[in-house]
């Protein structure tokens, strides 16, 4: 990524490189003024010739102005434009990244790499190049001008502390880095210890034990100002070390220049000089040193990055199918399934057929696997070559954005964005028109909770607007699902929070709209799947029971067993106490 | 999707930072460290002396002794040197020709020296540097040593302050009521802890210290620029507006510029943590190609505003350069003017120009101490927000730490979390000392309320918990609640070992007695198996132990702390029938010294009973033991029939 994004601003580092040259050039001018203009009025003052000095300097200062903004523009801003490019590949490519690489990946890490990480690169393509060159070019031009317009023995014992000053940035930037690490991880702890107590308040309470939680974060808490004193001890040595190792070249410039004047071996103005440009290169030899941190520690970034990058969906698409709209009907042809990672099977020996059109029910027990059928159908994990066909063709040969313009898949979790309402309900088909957004949202039994928000379908949602129950926001997600139109429709219980006549009101809608829909439902209520044409029973991995609702009752199994429960259920919840 | 900045919101404190009454609570937590406060400001004030002094040296250095327009009176015989002494208004100086040779002038006539007075001379000035060195270098040693003591110094004691503050707060924090837990998300009360005193630590640290000494050294350029030269000091303070002027302005907009990068990095990362979230509804409907597109919108409105504040930097921070030069160029041409008049020596302007370099770092220094300043006070105001937050009553005055009997009485009790919806509705029921009651009911029929108001950790309405014969409202609130032992369905786990976790850190208890509890209520049967044993650590999340085993942990605990009232929420989830049989063992152990509450999940809890408690929508509906309730055909059958039956 580096490599292709310098091949393509290489000009901008180049004019900038140029600019920063142009500026330590421009640097060298000063101190040599003065001198001159010192040594002119030691020996025969003339004020005209020193008029003339001084609009060299202030001429000098403007260039300088110049090509100091200029360098900025050109090196900073490319930076920039790299912080810009880094963070929008990371997101693309996060977006071709399957289910797998989530379930393995945590938010808060992937936030890190777009903050820490990216702004880490950024630091070192931008500041550590500048401080490099200036280090390099201002530093072997000042010597150079220092031999040549003083001279050669000074020059070479006024740069005597310049090198410990490198050496003493390096060997502290690299210390305090480690000990940084340790006052981070230190207060990560304290973090985590008043985190616990507060997720533990009930307990704590319960057992009276506030004082000895209060002793443990004590604890933390005194370590964490051990540790961050140990930083300081570091820390807070190294600005006054360099300070008195740049000022010390002061001191070599008084005493070493000084005597030099008195000894008649160079004059007042050369002493001057002298003295402007030891003071000019002390902070590129500091910069020197933090410049190899900043890139060790932008490398180290830009590796996290690059793992990022380089992983790959697992998810792949071959002997593509030319088809491209699907009918429905889907085969498992005897799939057994384990999530990535895990050796369990959650399937186990499925096999079924659901004919395009048809209402097909899924049902069981929690954890019996029932979830992962949907997430299957709609390619969000990869599975084996000839398990799962649609329209007679393998999953596996239909590309996986054929697939979910055909299937409305509604998860279990509903996630909605802080959108307004309607942008979240035509969140698959943007270009939807309002009347559709309303109807749909009837179909979802949802339009009349919209229309008592203040602010209707341009309500946000979230903490900035409105605040939606768990069945508001199920609601708006079967709307936002139905609204594709697509003709298979995958429910994954995702009306749990709905009252059961709503769901049943809902799920019979769903047909009236487009007879020719394929629709399956998983749930865990019976009532809501009645009415289904075939309804299969699954219990650990296993497909147990099927038939229509009728049959299921009669065969006196499992399904009876649970419906018999909800009715019971049903029945306490009418009751009045 | 025109402006996205609305919806993920544009973030902006704005504080007061006026606010004298947060700056009067600080205080408080300042005084006990006044001594290592006034100790540091002396520091600071002989440091930003020190560093003031260089300049001073290399002046005295340039004209007494480098420079050779030193003035002298000298007494000349002769054509000949007899003596001389430095005299500011002698006529006499000494200087060279361009062969280099030495002669003493009262620009008239030329004396020249002879090799020994000219070695002469030339040693009493080299001697003179000599000694200038030594005090420059002493000068540095000094700065050294000072700054790096005050910095330690000022570090010690801003981590001090921030400790006693965050230690204050988390004592605080702990005797707040649940309702406040419940309410305020776990993430934001641990931030306050740690993160918000921590910017407190900055103020005291960064901004005190660095303001009162930048204030210092300007005061001090100021009076040494006029102590040099008159002239060349109303000169510089001509200047210095100007450059104090570029500056605010400078920081004005620099502030704008960093206003709006931060507004927009906000915006981008709670774009991205909610479309990191949501990423399989963005592939399920297919939307990667729109969402690509916002995000770029997004990001490019941050690589804008990014742009933004470098062409900020790119104009301001050459401008200040720009500003010293010309600020140098008018020095020099005045003090020109005054050395070609006599009026002013080299050092002096030597002195001046890097004087006027001091100058600009202080200026640009404070400037940037106004944001930590506020952030350090928007933060100080959560935190006595918080600290002020309602207390439980704990009645720590009282003593209740003589053993209780154990019977426990509701009196007509009214609950309502919210104060609106009463989630127990008149509830009255006395269990009497050793008894074993069981709860049943619904999910939702306010079976653990129960168990919430009994310790107190909830207020209720109307009525009254009545425990050994007085309120629970008048016990001492710790006492009260360490004889009353609760073991809840998910039984909450530290991070540490078994023992730990058992004893609850209370390291006055001994190895021994935890591993005696925990044989009492049959929990050794797990705990031996544990890789480490009672040493195993606990780590977060805990998925080591089974909601089972973690419920023996409890009932030791509770066995261990000699608790005369056990309430029992058995776990739902599926126990195995082994930890299942070992928690009905400790239970009917138990249960022969202490009053048992369960809410019962378990057929074999209910039939062991004495007494039955059948809640329904918040009320007490049904009373008796198993067959009583089963013959009265009631909710209990029912709920019989739906929890248990199927139960073998």
């Amino acid at each position: 990524m580096i490599r292709s994004f310098i091949k393509k601003y290489w000009k901008r580092y180049l004019l900038g490189i140029l600019f920063l040259i142009g500026v330590d050039v421009f640097m060298l001018f000063p101190p040599k003024i003065i001198g001159n203009i010192v040594s002119n009025l030691e020996i025969n003052p003339d004020l005209n010739t020193v008029g003339f000095y001084l609009l060299g300097i202030v001429g000098v200062a403007f260039g300088m102005f110049l090509c100091r903004f200029l360098w900025r523009i050109f090196i900073i801003g490319a930076a920039n434009k790299f912080h810009y490019v880094t963070k929008k590949e990371l997101f693309n490519h996060l977006l071709s990244l399957s289910s797998k690489y989530y379930d393995q990946t945590k938010t808060g890490d992937l936030m890190a790499k777009f903050t820490n990480d990216v702004n880490a690169i950024r630091g070192a393509m931008g500041p550590a190049v500048v401080m490099s060159v200036d280090a390099v070019f201002l530093t072997a031009l000042t010597i150079i001008s220092m031999g040549i317009f003083v001279n050669w023995d000074l020059t070479l014992i006024g740069i005597i502390p310049l090198p410990i000053i490198t050496a003493i940035t390096l060997y502290f930037g690299i210390t305090i880095h480690k000990r940084f690490r340790k006052v981070q991880d230190s207060f990560g702890e304290l973090t985590n210890s008043t985190e616990e107590s507060i997720s533990g308040i009930r307990l704590i309470k319960s057992y009276g034990i506030e004082d000895i939680r209060y002793k443990i974060l004590e604890k933390k808490s005194n370590d964490y100002v051990s540790k961050y004193m140990s930083l300081i001890k570091i820390f807070g040595m190294l600005f006054p070390l360099i300070m008195t190792i740049a000022t010390s070249t002061t001191v070599i410039s008084t005493y070493f220049g000084g005597s030099q004047v008195i000894l008649n071996k160079i004059s007042l103005g050369d002493y001057i000089t002298y003295t402007g440009y030891l003071g000019m290169i002390v902070w590129p030899m500091i910069e020197l040193g933090w410049v190899v941190n900043i890139i060790q520690r932008g490398r180290a970034s830009y590796n996290r990055i690059m793992d990022v990058l380089n992983s790959k969906s697992e998810i792949k698409t071959h002997d593509k199918s030319k088809i491209s709209k699907l009918e429905g009907n889907i085969k498992f042809d005897n799939l057994s399934y384990s999530y990535p990672g895990s050796r369990e099977a959650v399937l186990k020996n499925i096999n079924f057929e659901i004919e395009g059109g048809s209402k097909v029910a899924f049902v069981g027990t929690t954890g019996s696997g029932k979830s992962t059928l949907g997430k299957l159908i709609s390619r969000m994990y990869a599975v084996e070559d000839q398990k799962i066909y649609i329209d007679n063709t393998d999953v596996n040969s239909i590309d996986p954005e054929i697939i979910r313009n055909n299937v409305s898949f509604v998860p279990q979790e509903t996630f909605l964005f802080s959108e307004t309402i309607k942008n979240n309900i035509k969140f698959g088909k943007m270009e939807a028109t309002f009347e559709n957004v309303v109807k749909y949202a009837r179909v979802s039994s949802i339009d009349e909770d919209i229309q008592s928000f203040p602010g209707k379908y341009d309500s946000l949602v979230g903490e900035k607007g409105v605040t939606l129950s768990g069945g508001q926001k199920q609601r708006i997600a079967i709307a936002r699902a139905l609204i594709m139109e697509t003709p298979i429709i995958i429910l994954d219980d995702c009306l749990s929070a709905v009252d059961t006549e709503t769901e049943a009101k809902i799920l019979s809608s769903l047909k009236d709209s487009n007879s020719r829909k394929t629709v399956i439902i998983i749930s865990h209520r019976l009532k809501a799947v009645m009415d289904a044409d075939i309804i299969f029973v699954l219990d650990n991995g296993e497909i147990i029971e099927r038939g229509t609702h009728n049959q299921l009752i009669s065969n006196n199994k499992l399904y009876k067993k649970i419906y018999e429960r909800q009715m019971l259920e049903e029945k306490l919840e009418e009751e009045e106490s | 999707m025109s402006n996205n900045s609305n919806i993920y919101g544009e973030v902006e404190e704005k504080v007061k930072v006026e606010d004298w009454g947060i700056i009067f609570r600080l205080w408080k937590f300042v005084k006990p460290y006044l001594g290592l406060f006034i100790i540091s400001i002396i520091l600071i004030l002989i440091s930003a002396g020190l560093d003031l002094l260089p300049p001073f040296l290399t002046k005295v250095a340039i004209d007494n002794y480098i420079s050779n327009d030193t003035k002298y009176d000298a007494v000349i015989e002769d054509n000949k040197l007899i003596s001389y002494e430095i005299n500011s208004d002698g006529k006499y100086y000494f200087t060279h020709d361009e062969d280099g040779a030495f002669f003493i002038t009262d620009g008239t006539t030329k004396i020249p020296l002879t090799k020994s007075e000219e070695e002469e001379l030339q040693s009493k000035d080299l001697s003179g540097i000599t000694t200038i060195t030594f005090y420059l270098i002493l000068t540095l040693i000094g700065i050294f040593f000072i700054n790096y003591g005050q910095v330690i110094l000022t570090s010690f004691m801003g981590l001090k302050i921030t400790h006693d503050l965050r230690m204050f707060l988390f004592k605080k924090l702990l005797k707040k009521r649940m309702r406040f837990f419940d309410t305020n998300p776990s993430g934001r009360l641990s931030t306050r802890v740690a993160n918000d005193t921590q910017n407190i630590t900055e103020f005291f640290t960064n901004v005190i210290t660095s303001i009162i000494k930048d204030v210092v050294l300007l005061a001090g350029i100021i009076v040494i620029m006029l102590y040099l030269s008159i002239e060349l000091g109303v000169v510089s303070l001509l200047i210095l507006p100007v450059i104090v002027v570029a500056i605010l302005v400078f920081r004005y907009f620099d502030r704008i510029a960093y206003r709006k990068v931060r507004a927009k990095v906000a915006v981008i990362n709670a774009f991205l943590a909610e479309h990191i979230s949501g990423i399989s509804v963005i592939k399920l409907f297919n939307q990667e190609k729109r969402k690509k597109k916002e995000f770029d919108e997004v990001n490019n409105d941050h690589l804008k505003s990014t742009m933004e504040q470098m062409k900020v930097f790119a104009i301001f921070r050459p401008l200040m350069d720009l500003l010293y030069y010309l600020a140098v160029t008018v020095i020099l041409w005045y003090g020109a003017k005054g050395i070609t008049s006599s009026t002013i020596e080299f050092g002096v302007l030597y002195a001046f120009v890097s004087y006027i370099d001091m100058f600009f770092r202080p200026l640009k220094d404070i400037a940037e101490k106004y944001d930590i300043v506020q952030n350090a006070l928007a933060s100080s105001e959560k935190v006595f927000k918080l600290i002020d937050e309602d207390e439980e009553n704990y009645n720590e005055e009282k003593d209740d730490s003589k053993d209780r009997k154990g019977s426990v009485e509701f009196k007509n009790v009214w609950l309502a979390y919210d104060n609106k919806n009463f989630i127990l509705k008149d509830i009255s029921f006395k269990v009497s000392p050793k008894e074993k009651i069981a709860i049943v009911g619904e999910t939702g029929a306010g079976k653990t309320s129960i168990i919430s108001i009994l310790n107190g950790l909830y207020k209720i309405q109307k009525g009254d918990v009545i425990v050994d014969g007085k309120s629970i409202y008048d016990y001492n609130l710790k006492q009260l609640r360490k004889s009353i032992g609760i073991v809840i369905q998910d039984v909450f786990l530290f991070s540490g070992n078994i023992i730990d976790n058992i004893r609850l850190f209370d390291k006055s208890i001994s190895r021994e007695e935890v591993v005696q509890a925990a044989k009492y209520v049959y929990a050794d049967y797990f705990i031996e198996r544990l890789s480490d044993g009672y040493d195993t650590e606990i780590i977060e999340g805990a998925a080591t132990l089974s909601a089972g085993e973690r419920q023996l942990i409890a009932l030791a605990r509770a066995v261990l702390f000699n608790t005369k009232i056990l309430v029992l929420d058995e776990a739902t989830s599926n126990i195995d029938s082994q930890t299942e049989y070992y928690i009905q063992k400790a239970l009917e152990r138990i249960s022969q010294t202490k009053t048992v509450i369960t809410i019962a999940h378990r057929l074999s809890t209910i039939k062991s009973s004495n007494r039955i408690l059948v809640m329904h929508k918040g009320k007490l509906v049904e009373e008796g033991n198993h067959l009583e309730l089963l013959e009265k055909k009631g909710i209990y059958a029912d709920l019989y029939k739906l929890q248990y039956e199927n139960e073998v």
